[in-house]
């Protein structure tokens, strides 16, 4: 079983946790600390760092909401921080994301050899294309590409930026290319080009059919399935006892339903300004109707979907698959969800902060390794080579992880 | 007053060199910054690599940060490309190395073929960014869940004749608020009144130690008695070799050590302008 840790390189909203008064979000040091516990005996992959070069202003035409609550983008730009962990950590692949649309191939292609020279050969790329007028105006641009376009674009970018890493020699060769489009276009990028694609599903089945899709495409493409791992998102809700871990979770889900955070979240994914929709009922199908980004798939209280409200709180905590329990809780869940779905992985959605990263490393992990699904260590020195080496059998069904 | 209206000079030792004239491997970059912080020495001067094929290119900004994961007290002056790309993202990528850093990020721009105005404006640009968001803007109080005061954090709304940049930048500044500026006299600024310091000795002027003149074969002595001959302002490094480097940090940086108190960690704008820490514009 593959595991990434997907977080940014801001405050993740871990500035509101307990132990963020020890641990500084900004400092190379804070980070290399927490890092380093993710690397422990070999438990995680990857860590993987998103990036929106600019705040958001969806909701209300105004920074102020999410510079207020420090979400929507207020994070720093991942790859000096991810150099700086190159010198602090030894075996955990390090992945940053960049935009086709937004860096010079040149310029990119120089970046992501430094990570990789830096690293030993430990760097990742999330390529994406962007999205949203904000990161663009950033940028000089008035305007973007489709989505469509955009990825056409991409083709011939990744083809400029390996010709410039294969004259280079790095130490792996080239950066693991790492992906999260989910549209057909972004599916036929990924079969055609990525070695890792993290994705949301909200169902075991739903996560089954996305990569039973991804391998057809991949096999289409000419490539092996089993070079493309998917890994699909998770949340954790780790406490000592099943109770507690379930109390914690409900407190928090009333919290975020009286919080205006998450509708501001949930303006800044639909790329819409939700300001004066009453919080109580569902979006207008007007409003939804047209947008290149979709709404959360959740479940609401009421017969027509979930309120506004929920919506928000959703954005909040959980909106994507919630592990909640005591460590064997949670591996169990991840063990059965693994097989159901046939293989590969999964990218945790938590900050990075000591008290978050333990229970997972310290307790879960050696539930999955007990279990045969994850390996004790790094076999090999570069993140691919791990990738491709860290592949076990599951146990019922033979799908590799 | 001439054309090189200088605002400070700053009296401090330097190291400056190319960011593929290391190997690049984590444990030596570490070690050489580690050897720099012990001699005192006050910053370190990455220019971008120059490849000749045996190098590979590496980015200075990524470079320094990896250094700076490894020493306390450094500072760590990077280049600011001008006909490299946006303002936003080069301005954005050394607020990182700041924030990392803990504030000893300064930069270095280089304006290569930018004509005078765009370059001044790329710099406003920039500098704009960098004081978007007010060093108190950051208040991180648990209870109310309020991270930073929305009305300390500024937009930039540049609407130029060479660049429109809405910012703000998408992160807080570090305690210096806009990382240094260093202006290099080599090269060809019509006015460096932007600048809060001019690198003294540079390449080809008396005062520094140019050390990709020195032989590979001279050895560690020689180079510790010509680097007391020349007691160096800045010593400017080209595409040396691993052993040159070793020779020199054994037999100059460490033996500069003696005598020396180490400086206090504070932010790179503090330790240039002790009396005045944060700027404002």
């Amino acid at each position: 079983m593959r595991l990434a840790w997907f977080t940014s390189a801001g405050p993740s909203r871990g500035w509101r946790h307990p132990d963020a008064l020890t641990h500084d979000w900004r400092s190379a040091d804070s980070w290399a600390d927490a890092v380093g516990l993710l690397e422990r005996r070999g438990a995680l992959d990857a860590l993987v760092l998103a990036d929106v070069p600019a705040l958001a202003t969806a909701h209300g035409g105004t920074h102020a909401p999410y510079v207020r609550a420090g979400v929507g983008g207020v994070q720093a730009d991942p790859l000096p921080l991810l150099a700086a962990l190159a010198a602090r950590t030894s075996r955990i692949g390090l992945v940053a994301t960049a935009s086709t649309t937004l860096t010079r191939p040149e310029s990119l292609a120089r970046q992501f050899t430094t990570l990789d020279v830096l690293s030993g050969g430990r760097a990742g790329w999330n390529l994406v294309t962007s999205y949203g007028a904000g990161p663009a105006a950033n940028h000089g641009l008035s305007t973007l590409p489709s989505g469509t376009d955009r990825y056409d674009l991409a083709d011939a970018y990744l083809a400029r930026v390996r010709r410039q890493w294969d004259a280079a020699r790095l130490p792996q060769g080239r950066p693991v290319l790492v992906q999260a489009g989910a549209s057909p276009r972004g599916r036929r990028f990924a079969a055609e080009h990525a070695e890792v694609v993290v994705v949301h599903r909200a169902t075991p089945q739903a996560m089954r059919e996305f990569r039973d899709d991804i391998r057809a495409r991949t096999a289409a493409a000419g490539r092996n399935p089993d070079d493309v791992s998917v890994l699909f998102t998770v949340t954790l809700g780790i406490a000592a006892t099943r109770r507690e871990a379930l109390d914690r979770r409900d407190r928090q889900r009333r919290e975020a339903l009286e919080s205006d955070v998450g509708v501001a979240l949930h303006s800044h994914r639909l790329g819409r300004d939700l300001t004066g929709f009453p919080l109580d009922e569902p979006l207008p199908a007007r409003v939804l109707a047209g947008l290149e980004r979709t709404s959360s798939r959740i479940s609401g209280s009421g017969p027509d979907g979930p309120t506004l409200r929920e919506l928000g709180a959703a954005e909040l905590t959980g909106g994507t698959y919630d592990l909640v329990g005591t460590p064997g809780d949670v591996a169990a869940q991840l063990a059965e969800t693994f097989t159901e779905v046939g293989g590969d992985g999964f990218a945790v959605l938590e900050p990075v902060l000591p008290s978050v990263v333990l229970p997972f490393v310290d307790g879960v992990v050696p539930e999955l390794r007990r279990r045969g699904l994850v390996p004790d260590g790094y076999p090999a020195a570069t993140f691919r080579e791990n990738l491709l080496a860290r592949r076990v059998t599951s146990p019922r069904t033979g799908a590799v992880a | 007053m001439s054309a090189w209206e200088l605002r400070t000079w700053w009296q401090a030792d330097v190291v400056e060199l190319r960011a593929d004239a290391l190997s690049a491997s984590p444990e030596e970059l570490a070690s050489f910054g580690r050897t720099l912080e012990r001699a005192g020495i006050e910053a370190l001067v990455l220019r971008d690599s120059a490849p000749d094929g045996a190098t590979a290119d590496l980015d200075a900004v990524l470079v320094a940060a990896a250094v700076a994961a490894a020493t306390t007290e450094l500072l760590l002056v990077v280049p600011l490309r001008l006909p490299d790309g946006v303002p936003f993202s080069a301005a954005r990528r050394v607020a990182a190395l700041d924030g990392l850093s803990g504030g000893r990020a300064a930069t270095l721009p280089s304006p290569g073929a930018t004509p005078p105005d765009e370059a001044a404006e790329y710099l406003a640009v920039c500098t704009g960014l960098w004081s978007g968001w007010d060093p108190d803007a950051l208040v991180q109080d648990r209870r109310s869940g309020i991270f930073a005061d929305p009305a300390r954090v500024a937009a930039l709304h540049h609407e130029g004749v060479h660049f429109r940049v809405p910012g703000p930048l998408t992160a807080p500044a570090t305690a210096q608020g806009v990382p240094v500026l260093v202006a290099d006299a080599g090269d060809p600024w019509p006015d460096v009144t932007w600048a809060d310091v001019v690198l003294d000795g540079p390449p080809g002027r008396p005062g520094a130690l140019r050390l990709d003149t020195v032989p590979a074969d001279v050895g560690a002595s020689a180079l510790a008695a010509r680097a007391a001959d020349d007691r160096p302002g800045v010593v400017v490094a080209g595409g040396w070799r691993r052993a040159t480097l070793q020779d020199f940090c054994a037999a100059v940086l460490e033996p500069l050590r003696a005598g020396r108190t180490a400086p206090v960690p504070r932010s790179a704008r503090s330790r240039v302008f002790p009396a005045a820490p944060v700027r404002r514009s």
